[in-house]
């Protein structure tokens, strides 16, 4: 038998092959289908958000800060490596209570947010720079920051421990300073 | 095996056959569909700016002169 193609080697679709189409196309429409319904279920990220800026926002969450940092037994504000120029630990408000607010900027997440276990939280995340990635470590939720958009999630931590957030936007360099990679925050969770 | 020119040739077929046909339906179908995506978030998107909505949740430490 020949290698090249016979001239007229089209033929109707078999049986089989037109299962194998059907079958495609309708995993193709259900697939299709899920993107919005995902939203009824559930399963998409939260999509609330607010106009911001970049001032704004700098502003806004440091008040935020001042307010809900945590302090040790002489009433000395806590930062993440004890010295003062390190980044602020905040005891988070539930829900209930307040929202969270946290910072992206070239190159820090700031502050460090720490939580109890089984609360919920509002997280109001925004730049005051670039776009920057939240990635959250090792439970890989990603989301992007992006500056002037209040981007909000609610979160309910079901694990205690110490996680990373790790910008995974290649976020620009200012200036001749490189920080992307060096771009780490943490989230702690307590019982 | 004689080949015969006699059957017909589906649309299906067709269109499977012209990889240039796939190609436009390759490109303008998901086209369509994210453009259409994407006006869909542009018209949903919250306007609301993020002062107002403190003022409204009653988190007035947070706002300009707020204590």
């Amino acid at each position: 038998m020949p290698l090249s193609t016979p001239k007229n080697w089209w033929q109707p679709f078999n049986k089989e092959e037109r299962i194998w189409l059907y079958i495609s196309i309708l995993w193709g429409i259900i697939m299709f289908v899920m993107m919005p319904l995902g939203h009824f279920w559930n399963q998409n990220v939260s999509s609330e958000t607010y106009k911001t800026n970049p001032e704004e926002f700098g502003q806004i969450a440091q008040k935020f800060i001042d307010r809900y940092q945590r302090k040790d037994a002489k009433g000395v504000p806590v930062t993440h490596n004890g010295k003062p120029q390190g980044i602020p630990l905040v005891d988070a408000p539930s829900k209930e209570t307040g929202d969270v607010f946290l910072v992206a900027q070239a190159w820090q997440f700031r502050p460090v947010l720490v939580m109890k276990k089984n609360k919920t939280y509002r997280i109001h995340m925004s730049s005051l720079d670039y776009q920057h990635g939240f990635s959250l470590q090792p439970q890989n939720l990603n989301l992007q920051i992006l500056p002037y958009y209040d981007f909000v999630i609610t979160m309910s931590p079901n694990e205690t421990g110490k996680f990373f957030l790790i910008c995974n936007e290649y976020c620009m360099f200012a200036g001749e300073k490189f920080g992307h990679d060096s771009m780490v925050g943490q989230v702690i969770v307590e019982d | 095996m004689q080949e015969t020119e006699t059957e017909k040739r589906t649309f299906g077929q067709k269109v499977f056959d012209n990889i240039f046909i796939l190609l436009a339906l390759g490109m303008a179908f998901p086209g369509v569909f994210y453009l259409g995506w994407g006006i869909v978030e542009i018209f949903v998107l919250n306007n609301t700016k993020l002062t107002d909505y403190l003022a409204a949740s009653n988190q007035h430490y947070l706002l300009p002169g707020g204590k």
